[in-house]
């Protein structure tokens, strides 16, 4: 069920009303709420994530007994089982039989068409339940009470589809406040509020990018090098704001029902340096890798070499968790780089004792244009359609071929400097939001309110009922 | 007066004036003043939208192709709007002209197009005359769209007392051809005749129809229900359009110029869509045709009524080739027994148009859409057979 669909906003108004109409049923509405959203993506997996959740629930309960060790172990066999079955046995196969210069035959079998259907979720559910089953094992979390509260801790259907990636410490207490959450109009306004902002950004920008950026990468190995650059651009944008809608939104429906998600992004593309890009994009992902992958191979408590290659080491498995291809391990890959290379810069401009340049404005601003000029080109990776694609494309942004513009060109070039006003403009209003939604509501007379939201409500159903709502790009993940 | 009282009363002065902004700020994030005009407003827009799409927002002389290709249930707008202005008018005797892209008018403007002169000829006619025509026309439409739309008319309670099917050869062309029989309305087909509709699925499918089914169907019809009640829903293509198309000069669609006058590139005149407009094979007139299974419809649903048909032509200059094809007249003549069996009015008009009032093969310049309309109307009214 997509975020972007009336079924869901029909969906949401009914959960909405349920909760409040009785509080005390309320975990079981989430739980039956959470069952309907997945299972209208298929029965199926529906009943396999049923008996994951199941499984790992009854797992963590040795977790903390004698046989620790073998419980966690157990746990992460099942959750990375699924996982590696889903997501990448294909791509092990393929690899395995390019290494071997030969072909199996899946013929009569359930793959011979070369084709698993990929759960949805999958990756952001199996990232929570190893969070939670190392969380249980290192004494940092109480197990859950039941079953009950654990299938909505992990499939709540605000999350389950592309995170924000929960934590059990965050949010089972949470949960277990469920009933004495009252009605409040603010908090239920804020919730209003994420979720146009998200609506805003996927019917209004992300459908308007997405046919450019679909026709120019289908086409990739034609482009020229400023198409090369605007293609990447495009993307940029696409991705971020489809992915930052979702994120929202989610916040938004958690703020529905007074629970608190994970703000997943803040503006990442004014970032100076991958640390700081990190730390604003796919937040709960970045904070997963550092926790779980990144700390346990030392960290920064090892030597120079070490923390290089530890970086590089969890920013390929955040590439590898994207998605099974070799563009996916490229791009995580070429963020290890980035995040290493950056970590030895700044230890250099340390040693020169130059630290000071980091509070030159001018400075500021380029290491910001630098640095989104190089995410811009990781995205090459993470979209080209091949391997080939990607190179082709990189090799044309070098412009070494000429520079030629048309008008359409100039025309989106001029669109993405828009896009990226409009990045500016969101960090502005984001950091002074509090003060300006007072003002909104306490200096702008009602009905100019209530005429600027039903112009909202009036173009948003137009577009959402337009035609088919396309899926979210982090869907597939 | 006691000073200490003075204090204390300028105290809860003060206290009451801090209060003040509070109470108002907490009015603000309490109140839902705000919600209350959205919700006020949106439903004001609702009549508003309801108020402004009228028949002549999606129709004129023939429905707005634009808002049609954007979204098939515009012609569902068509009809309810139709069935408005008929009953505000109190319209009794009326025509219903059903055709493809000739009886439309591709490569004209409305204000030049049959459903024009048509309505002209048969308002203005002193003898026989009709209080309008109504053009359903649009490109790309089958037999089966035809037998939608008839029953589509019946459930508004349009009277189908007088009905003309514009036709031309590649009606009949059959299969292999990629053209499915209900080109624009299976929904509709789906929702009017049931039976008929699971009847002609097959061949649907076979021709890039998606059917959907099961929780599918259910979740998209519920939608469709809801969004009868939202008139800026119901309406969503028919706004949209119509901003986009408030700047435009003119309607028309296409290069208006005679075929002679431009230029028909040797790729096109060689494209697999030309060349099956025109394609010999021999057509099979029985039921298994599906072009004739729907035109069996159609005479059944007439019966008792007045329908007419008319075949438009092909240009007989640019198509030579094609039209002088010994399969291509054997076929024409197969239609003609057909429709001499078919037990309604119908003329041909191959050759009846001179090859310089053609637009390209098959459509109509301003002076050949007045001629067929003077044809099919002298035809109508037994001047002509």
């Amino acid at each position: 069920m997509l975020f972007n669909s009336p079924t869901f906003l029909l969906f949401l108004v009914v959960v909405f009303g349920l909760y409040y109409a009785f509080p005390r049923g309320r975990m079981m509405i989430l739980a039956l709420a959470n069952a309907a959203f997945y299972a209208y993506a298929g029965v199926g997996y529906f009943l396999l994530f049923g008996a994951i959740v199941a499984s790992v629930y009854f797992i963590s309960k040795g977790l903390q007994g004698p046989r620790g060790k073998l419980a966690l172990g157990l746990g992460l066999a099942v959750v990375l089982g699924n996982l590696l079955f889903f997501k990448y046995s294909m791509f092990l196969l393929e690899n395995i039989e390019s290494m071997l210069g030969m072909t199996f035959s899946l013929q009569g079998t359930a793959f011979d068409d070369r084709m698993i259907a990929l759960p949805i979720g999958i990756s952001f559910y199996s990232f929570q339940l190893i969070a939670y089953l190392v969380d249980v094992h290192r004494g940092q979390l109480k197990p859950s009470r039941s079953l009950f509260e654990f299938w909505v801790f992990i499939s709540l259907f605000a999350h389950s589809a592309a995170g924000p990636i929960l934590r059990g410490n965050d949010f089972i207490p949470q949960l277990r406040n469920i009933r004495s959450i009252l009605f409040r109009a603010p908090r239920v306004k804020l919730g209003m509020a994420f979720i146009l902002l998200g609506l805003f950004k996927k019917v209004v920008i992300v459908e308007q990018i997405a046919p450019y950026v679909n026709d120019y990468f289908a086409k990739a190995q034609t482009l020229s090098g400023v198409e090369s650059w605007i293609a990447s651009y495009l993307f940029a944008f696409q991705i971020y704001f489809d992915f930052s809608a979702y994120s929202e939104m989610a916040v938004g429906i958690g703020f529905l029902l007074g629970l608190r998600l994970d703000l997943n992004f803040k503006t990442p593309y004014l970032s100076a340096n991958p640390a700081e890009f990190w730390r604003r994009w796919h937040i709960t992902l970045s904070q997963w890798i550092r926790d779980y992958i990144f700390i346990p191979l030392g960290g920064s408590r090892v030597a120079n070499w070490r923390i290089y290659a530890n970086l590089i080491a969890a920013m390929t498995i955040s590439g590898i968790w994207h998605g099974a291809a070799w563009t996916f391990v490229i791009w995580g890959f070429y963020h290890g780089l980035l995040s290493a290379g950056h970590r030895m810069y700044a230890k250099g401009i340390a040693r020169l004792g130059w630290k000071q340049i980091h509070n030159n404005g001018l400075y500021k601003v380029f290491s910001i244009f630098v640095f989104f000029h190089l995410t811009v080109v990781g995205w090459v990776f993470f979209r080209a359609n091949s391997w080939s694609d990607a190179l082709y494309l990189l090799r044309k942004m070098t412009m070494l071929d000429g520079i030629q513009f048309s008008k359409q060109h100039l025309l989106l070039l001029a669109v993405i400097a828009g896009l990226y006003l409009l990045h500016i403009m969101e960090s502005i209003v984001v950091s002074r939001f509090q003060r300006w939604s007072l003002a909104w509501q306490l200096y702008v007379p009602s009905i100019i309110r209530g005429a600027v939201y039903a112009v909202i409500a009036v173009i948003l159903l137009i577009l959402l009922m337009k035609g088919e709502s396309s899926g979210f790009i982090y869907f597939q993940f | 007066m006691n000073p200490e009282l003075k204090i204390s009363s300028q105290t809860a002065k003060r206290a009451a004036r801090a209060k003040a902004p509070y109470s108002k700020l907490r009015k603000a994030r309490y109140g839902y003043y705000g919600i209350a005009f959205a919700l006020l407003l949106f439903i004001l827009t609702q009549f508003a939208a309801s108020y402004m799409v009228k028949l002549d927002t999606v129709y004129k002389h023939r429905l707005n192709y634009d808002m049609f290709l954007e979204d098939a249930k515009v012609m569902g707008i068509v009809v309810d709007e139709m069935a408005r202005e008929i009953k505000d008018k109190g319209l009794t005797n009326y025509a219903i002209l059903i055709g493809n892209s000739v009886a439309w008018g591709t490569n004209e403007s409305s204000d030049h197009s049959l459903g024009r002169y048509l309505s002209d000829a048969a308002t203005a006619d002193e003898d026989d005359k009709l209080e309008a025509v109504f053009n359903l026309s649009a490109p790309s439409i089958m037999a089966g769209d035809a037998y939608t739309l008839l029953l589509m008319l019946d459930e508004h309670g349009i009277k189908t007392d007088n009905v003309m099917i514009g036709l031309t050869y590649s009606s009949f062309v059959q299969g292999g051809s990629g053209v499915r029989k209900v080109f624009w309305l299976g929904d509709d087909l789906k929702k009017q005749d049931p039976a008929m509709f699971e009847k002609v699925l097959p061949h649907l499918e076979a021709n890039g129809y998606k059917n959907m089914t099961g929780w599918k169907e259910t979740e998209h019809n519920a939608i469709d229900a809801v969004s009868e009640w939202i008139p800026v829903v119901k309406y969503k293509t028919v706004i949209q359009e119509s901003i986009k198309q408030s700047g435009k000069k003119s309607d028309l669609m296409g290069d208006p110029r005679a075929w002679d006058e431009k230029k028909f590139s040797e790729k096109w005149i060689t494209s697999p869509q030309y060349l099956n407009f025109f394609n010999p094979e021999p057509f099979d007139m029985s039921e298994a045709n599906w072009s004739v299974y729907f035109m069996n419809r159609i005479a059944e649903h007439q019966q008792g009524k007045r329908l007419f048909v008319f075949v438009a032509g092909s240009n007989g200059e640019l198509s030579k080739q094609e039209v002088t094809h010994p399969g291509y007249i054997a076929n024409m003549e197969k239609i003609d027994t057909y429709l001499s069996e078919f037990g309604a009015e119908y003329v041909i008009l191959q050759d009846r148009i001179a090859p310089n009032l053609f637009t390209d093969h098959v459509h109509l310049t301003k002076e050949g859409n007045e001629q067929l309309a003077r044809i099919i109307w002298d035809t109508w009214k037994g001047k002509e057979s």
